[in-house]
């Protein structure tokens, strides 16, 4: 089993996804708005194999800013075997730019030999935990590195399944060691496109594995909500995420707004929002454990 | 999950309005691909008709690449098979060359960086196994269209190629998880609507022989002689140098293109395709 990386103590507070249109903004060193940003999430499948500007523009943020690795293309829930060229791809750009996590999605998107360039919602049951856990493990092998997976968002529960998702993601994680990254806004997706029990589903993760949460936003599609990455986060997920904040801690969070990209000013406002809550959060904490300790102290005087 | 994919992958909306949320995405995806990888095409087609024909070749071509950057790869050789039965088509039988161009510029500035190699290798260190590296970025296509080599922004393009640091900062509109990047070639890349002849292509009446390549940051376009251009084709294929040299070309023709291939960045280094013993190639050195 894979240890945490030692670098994790680098990544706190909110980040941003990279995206294109902000590129001279972040590596500007005289905007004052990206010297506040503390972390970068970059897509990797975007700079696999990849080199001129695109390569040369990651080596310059990674100079910069501490990144995390996001994928899409691992596939890890396919029963097919994994594809090695893209680990291995992936593994030489890991090895390049270190960075503090890589993730990618609880889901599928290969088929034999076909790509979906989605991802595809898994079956929930001991046969595709199995495999999936031997996915995992293989995964965390060739990248060296333990591997963080996000929950997210469907349309479509499979009538084969047979485990609840958090069940699910709790298995995976005591089997392999293997991380959280746990999106609120497809979280609560699935709560209005599935029915998911967000308390409960909260109640079932095991809080000490979730490194990081992703923030976004989504749109009302006919009888769905479909997770686009398109506008600002709406108000439930900003409660949501006050709620996730106040109780499990300040964990690292990520703004993803990948279509319909704001300017940076209005992507920074939103990451701002999101860092006072955290803000907040911590002082609260900070003045309960302080009264906490007082009333101990009193308990001890009077005892 | 065989019955999910199959569903999510026909071309026919499913009963299902949640099985036909993943159905549009399925294709989508595609769609963004072929309109990223092919600005060009996109902008002399239009939207409708460029939609209509991606969607075509979207059904027809699944996607077998980890990247969505090497999606369309056969997308040239797919209208140049449609345009004679396409009525809509039938003003544009350029598209497929230049679809060839949008490609091969797409390539260009996605391909990998190459590991330096010399060129200096001493004589007597080329063997039967050693060949001419061509960069990972170099692109040829011939250009046969009339209407295509006259056009003005062609021109521009050949002689001025682009700056993909300068294009990426203006350009880049939007990307996404699965997409990456728009290029276009100023506002509107209307190939055909500015004509004018070009002494420099003067020429090359019939055909036009390009490389495409990336130095530094930098697209090129280089015109080529029909001889450089087979040349480089067989330099691209890896033929050993003392197989070149055996083809009859023309020793003065021979050094000079190379000299000129170096210093545009079209070849780069000398390497061994396997070990073998270096005695066997003495006399086959150029």
């Amino acid at each position: 089993m894979h240890q945490a990386l030692t670098k994790e103590a680098r990544l706190s507070g909110v980040g941003i996804g990279l995206r294109s249109p902000h590129l001279s903004s972040l590596l500007d060193a005289e905007n004052s708005l990206s010297q506040s940003v503390p972390w970068l999430e970059v897509l990797a499948d975007n700079y696999l194999d990849v080199g001129g500007f695109f390569g040369a523009h990651l080596s310059a943020l990674a100079e910069r800013y501490p990144l995390t690795f996001h994928c899409v293309g691992m596939s890890i829930g396919a029963t097919d075997e994994l594809n090695l060229n893209y680990l291995s791809s992936l593994k030489k750009l890991a090895d390049k730019h270190n960075p503090v996590w890589i993730s990618d999605h609880l889901s599928w998107s290969n088929f034999q030999q076909e790509r979906s360039h989605d991802l595809l919602p898994l079956c929930y049951t001991d046969r595709s935990l199995e495999q999936m856990i031997k996915q995992v493990n293989q995964v965390q092998d060739v990248l060296e590195r333990p591997l963080m997976l996000e929950n997210i968002s469907a349309y479509y529960a499979h009538p084969e399944n047979a485990l609840d998702e958090a069940d699910f993601i709790h298995a995976l994680c005591d089997a392999t060691g293997c991380f959280i990254l746990l999106d609120l806004n497809n979280l609560y997706v699935n709560h209005k496109n599935l029915g998911y029990d967000i308390q409960s589903y909260l109640k079932k993760l095991p809080i000490e594995r979730i490194k990081q949460l992703h923030l976004g936003g989504h749109e009302q599609r006919g009888d769905f909500l479909v997770d686009t990455h398109g506008s600002a986060i709406c108000d439930a997920v900003w409660e949501l995420y006050e709620h996730v904040i106040t109780h499990f801690g300040p964990i690292p969070t990520l703004i993803e707004w990948d279509n319909n990209v704001p300017s940076f000013e209005d992507l920074m406002a939103e990451r701002e929002k999101a860092d006072a809550i955290i803000e907040t959060a911590s002082q609260s904490l900070a003045i309960s454990n302080t009264s906490r300790r007082n009333e101990a102290r009193m308990s001890h005087i009077h005892g | 999950m065989d019955k999910f994919w199959h569903a999510i992958s026909a071309q026919s909306l499913d009963d299902n309005p949640a099985l036909q949320i993943y159905q549009t995405n399925f294709l989508a995806a595609r769609l963004k691909a072929l309109e990223y990888n092919f600005p060009l095409c996109k902008a002399q087609l239009g939207d409708d008709l460029f939609s209509a024909i991606c969607k075509h070749y979207a059904h027809s071509f699944p996607s077998n690449y980890d990247s969505l950057n090497a999606y369309g790869q056969y997308f040239p050789d797919f209208l140049k098979e449609i345009i004679p039965h396409n009525p809509a088509l039938q003003n544009t039988g350029y598209i497929a060359q230049l679809a060839e161009l949008d490609w091969h510029l797409i390539q260009a500035y996605f391909a990998a960086d190459d590991c330096l190699a010399s060129m200096n290798t001493a004589e007597d260190e080329v063997t039967k196994n050693t060949y001419i590296v061509a960069p990972s970025s170099l692109g040829l296509c011939q250009i046969t269209h009339p209407n295509l080599i006259r056009s003005m922004p062609f021109q521009t393009l050949i002689k001025e190629g682009f700056d993909e640091s300068e294009n990426l900062c203006a350009n880049l509109q939007q990307d996404s998880q699965s997409t990456h990047s728009t290029l276009r070639h100023g506002p509107d890349s209307n190939f055909v609507k500015d004509i004018k002849d070009n002494e420099e292509l003067q020429g090359h009446a019939n055909t036009v022989y390009l490389a495409v390549v990336r130095q530094e940051l930098r697209i090129y376009i280089h015109l080529l002689t029909k001889d450089e251009f087979s040349l480089l084709q067989l330099i691209r294929e890896r033929t050993p140098i003392f197989k070149l040299d055996k083809l009859g070309l023309d020793p003065k023709m021979f050094s000079q293109s190379l000299n000129s291939f170096k210093q545009k960045g079209l070849v780069i280094g000398l390497k061994e395709s396997q070990m073998q013993d270096k005695r066997d190639a003495k006399d086959d050195t150029f």
